[in-house]
């Protein structure tokens, strides 16, 4: 499966300059004498233009730049156009249009490419399409003066060390499109085990509790026909009736209570009134002097009032008595019913129990069957963790293998990059770990690395062309010839590398001095092309706006 | 005419209706039909007068004793020097005594003889028992009037004993019942009107006041003038008659009476309040301490006075003046007024 960069437009809709530039199968040299031309920003060009999130110098206003890259796949072409963070994906008879990347875009070029990395999302247990700068990642070398280059993709900051590890290893086929279905499936199973196991759990206690109750009533007699409920009922309104008729003959009693306890207090004030009477006292009416006649009239008065609540008090107090006589009658009523009462709760308490026994039994009978459910259910995931796990370990066995040609690779080639092994623990270095070195050594490590990588790869792995943009920094001219003999060696090998992209200062004289020969590279010589401003060069020209307007406004629109 | 005072022993103020006044009042009823006058601790516990200060004058001393269980014996009757002090009262009173009763709640039992009822000491006791009365009687009167040299044969021939027919008993509900039954029979007697609608106890609680209150009224010791006594100590049959007089005039609605006006003219519903609360009309009404009742009497009066003229009915009179005052009266219920307006209306 191999992908190839056939053509790259780029527009700036602002300053209306474009760039057109087409690319060959093989190997691609893009070149010039001078420096700040802008072959750096062209071979980032290519990362943009694909979905990655790049770095580019301030000189670019991304916001007026549009891309369109041209790429081949199967003797396909499909079109990508970008503006900002929206793309267009065209095929020969389809047009796909994306406001934003993740929202589709990659899974629809990935389809298209065939492409399948999935990556696990931080934070969650999902996995998902890998972002554009996933695939470009181990086939850019950009110029760096740092030993971790892959700063340049800045949207893989979201992923994490192992996470990139294992992108790392689909690109050199350790791991396939399988592998996160199984880690997805492997996560599922330990947690619906992890949930089966607690729910046995609860199912024990469950059936332990159920047991004990079981155990509990075990003495008690079953009461399999259900009592006349109406005639319960009967039984409690009368205790209903009976209590009513009880409180009210109470409320009656304590009422005369009351009116008999008015009656006395009327009696004692009289008593006061009396006293003054007979002590000859002043009173208000209807008492006078000591007339024996005025006297007569007020004692008849006293008399009268005594007689009257006298004869009151007494028809109060048989009343009473009446009352009284009802309630000690009524009372042992009541109690026997009361007792009716408590001996029908009883009876419906035990018919309660033994309807609860049945229901237990019942459930006793499901949560054992549940029980042995989740074992047969717990025995298959683990059988499935099992199987799952010794997939995981074949794919180990493949990461380890790609590990070791790696690193075999690797410190082979930090030979011929005349790199001083000593200090570099080789043997505990993972697929592209990095290591912390300085100044002139860090290009050739990178180079080393960067090959060491694309060695490792085996049939399966995914090939992409490789973007090379040559470190510009002051290496001796004997460690500069071993890179470009180094670099020449391998992309020279069309078979290995399709398509190869070599951005570099005076690149055909570097080739020339490390005495190598490419034949049939396809060379761009930036300088040769037409630009606007030959004091300060710029890799868009009007010209190009112009030339190619039309495919451009069918672009922009 | 004025008669010396045997020395007593101070009434107690306080005491309440006791055996001796209730055996008094007895008396006073039983002889409703005469002139008659109850003098009460004066002579002796009390002293009967008939037809005072007439050619027929007759009075009797009574002197009342009570045993709370077994019988009254002789021996008592001559360790509290009984006899000797009623001899010694109707000495002071120049002899004009007809009889000396000692009346006793119980039998008297002798020494060795039978158990006695009523009967005249002379009569009964045996010579030895005679000689021992008068032995016993002359030393206490000789102690206490050494003057004395009459023969004491007349005062022993007017000794009587009597047991009470009166039921005794500590409270003095039981005796009460008793004498309440026989002022029904004098009131009917008096009336001549056996279905009068008198309470019985209205005049026996009057009566029972009036005995207190000349109870109360204390003699000067020493000499007294007769007159004077009747009329600080004295009760008439001539006084219960003006009660029973009196009360017949001041008849008033019988709770009954009341009832049966409230069923006509209130609603149902109302009928039962005032019945449930007749009681506390009542004891508002009968309280004589009370002036709201007075004053809310007056109100529903003038309102009746006011409303007479505006309607012919009378239930509607009442049903109106009892809405309109109970408008006025916050402290009363409704059932309260209306049943002071009947009151009011009807009485």
């Amino acid at each position: 499966m191999s992908i190839f960069y056939k053509e790259l437009l780029i527009v700036d809709k602002n300053n209306k300059t474009a760039r057109k530039i087409q690319f060959e199968k093989g190997i691609n040299i893009i070149t010039s004498k001078k420096n700040s031309i802008g072959k750096t920003s062209l071979s980032l060009m290519l990362l943009y233009s694909f979905g990655a999130k790049v770095k580019f110098s301030d000189k670019w206003n991304l916001n007026d730049i549009f891309t369109k890259l041209t790429i081949e796949h199967d003797n396909n072409d499909i079109i990508i156009i970008r503006y900002k963070d929206t793309y267009t994906i065209k095929t020969s008879n389809e047009s796909f249009f994306y406001p934003i990347q993740k929202y589709g875009y990659s899974d629809k070029l990935y389809e298209l490419l065939g492409l399948t990395i999935k990556i696990k999302d931080k934070n969650a247990d999902t996995f998902s399409t890998a972002v554009p700068s996933l695939y470009l990642l181990p086939y850019f070398l950009a110029q760096t003066n740092s030993d971790s280059d892959r700063t340049i993709f800045e949207d893989l900051a979201m992923y994490s060390k192992s996470d990139l590890h294992d992108a790392l290893y689909y690109h050199v086929g350790a791991l396939d499109n399988h592998y996160s279905s199984i880690i997805q499936q492997l996560t599922k199973a330990k947690i619906s085990l992890e949930n089966l196991k607690s729910s046995k759990e609860k199912q024990y206690l469950e059936i332990q509790y159920l047991e004990e109750k079981l155990n509990e009533n075990k003495n008690v007699k079953f009461l399999d026909e259900d009592y006349d409920l109406d005639s319960d009922i009967k039984e409690f309104k009368k205790y209903a009736e009976k209590n009513q008729e009880y409180y009210t003959l109470f409320k009656q009693k304590t009422e005369i209570k009351h009116k008999i306890k008015l009656l006395n207090k009327t009696l004692s004030d009289n008593e006061v009134y009396t006293i003054k009477l007979l002590n000859e006292e002043e009173i208000r009416c209807p008492v006078c002097k000591s007339d024996i006649t005025d006297f007569i009239s007020s004692a008849l008065t006293i008399g009268m009032a005594e007689s009257d609540v006298n004869s009151e008090i007494s028809e109060l107090k048989s009343e009473l008595l009446i009352i009284e006589r009802k309630i000690a009658q009524l009372k042992p009523k009541l109690d026997h019913q009361r007792e009716i009462l408590s001996k029908i709760e009883t009876e419906r308490k035990n018919t309660n129990i033994t309807r609860a026994i049945l229901v237990w039994n019942e459930e006793l009978n499901n949560a054992k069957g549940n029980f042995a459910e989740t074992q047969i259910q717990i025995e298959s995931h683990e059988k499935l963790l099992k199987d799952l796990n010794s997939k995981i370990k074949a794919y180990t066995e493949k990461k380890n293998a790609a590990d070791l040609r790696y690193r075999m690779s690797f410190s082979n080639l930090l030979e011929k990059t005349n790199i001083d092994k000593q200090g570099i623990s080789i043997d505990s270095l993972n697929l592209y770990d990095s290591i912390s070195l300085s100044g002139s050594e860090i290009p050739r490590v990178a180079i080393s690395r960067f090959f060491a990588l694309l060695e490792s790869k085996n049939a399966e792995s995914i090939v992409m062309p490789i973007i090379f943009d040559f470190p510009n920094l002051d290496m001796t001219e004997d460690n500069l010839i071993r890179c470009f003999s180094l670099m020449c060696k391998k992309i020279k090998d069309v078979n290995k590398y399709p398509q190869s992209f070599v951005f570099s200062i005076d690149c055909l004289e570097r080739i020339q001095s490390s005495q190598e020969e490419i034949p049939f590279a396809h060379i761009i010589d930036l300088e040769k092309l037409t630009i606007d401003d030959e004091e300060h060069p710029k890799l868009l020209c009007k010209k190009d706006f112009l030339d190619n307007s039309k495919e451009i406004n069918e672009m922009l629109s | 005419m004025v008669v010396k005072l045997r020395e007593q022993v101070g009434t107690d103020v306080v005491r309440k209706f006791d055996y001796q006044m209730a055996v008094a009042l007895d008396y006073l009823l039983s002889y409703i039909n005469e002139d008659a006058i109850v003098l009460i601790e004066t002579l002796e516990d009390f002293a009967v007068l008939h037809n005072f200060d007439t050619e027929t004058e007759k009075i009797d001393i009574f002197q009342v004793k009570t045993k709370n269980s077994g019988l009254y014996t002789k021996n008592s009757l001559f360790d509290d020097n009984v006899l000797g002090k009623i001899v010694l009262t109707d000495f002071y009173f120049d002899s004009r005594a007809n009889s000396l009763n000692i009346i006793c709640n119980t039998n008297l039992k002798g020494t060795h003889t039978e158990i006695l009822d009523n009967f005249l000491f002379e009569d009964k006791l045996t010579d030895a028992e005679s000689k021992k009365l008068k032995e016993n009687v002359m030393e206490y009167i000789k102690k206490k009037e050494p003057s004395f040299i009459d023969d004491l044969a007349p005062y022993i021939h007017k000794l009587i004993y009597i047991k009470s027919a009166l039921p005794f008993s500590e409270s003095q509900d039981r005796y009460s019942e008793t004498l309440i039954g026989k002022t029904q029979n004098i009131i009917a007697q008096h009336l001549g009107d056996e279905n009068h609608c008198i309470n019985p106890q209205t005049i026996f609680n009057a009566l029972k006041i009036i005995i207190d209150k000349q109870r109360r009224n204390r003699l000067e010791d020493g000499h007294v003038d007769m007159k004077d006594a009747i009329k600080i100590k004295g009760i008439s049959t001539r006084n219960v008659k003006e009660i029973i007089d009196k009360a017949a005039d001041a008849n008033h609605l019988t709770k009954k009476e009341i009832l049966n006006h409230a069923s006509t003219i209130f609603s149902p519903e109302e009928y039962l309040k005032i019945k449930e609360e007749y009681s506390t009309f009542l004891a508002y009404k009968s309280n004589l301490v009370d002036k709201a009742f007075i004053e809310t009497k007056n109100i529903v009066e003038k309102e009746y006075k006011e409303l007479t003229s505006k309607y012919d009915s009378i239930d509607e009179i009442v049903r109106e003046v009892a809405y309109n005052c109970s408008l006025k009266i916050s402290y009363y219920s409704l059932a309260v007024v209306q049943i002071l307006t009947i009151l009011v209306v009807f009485d």
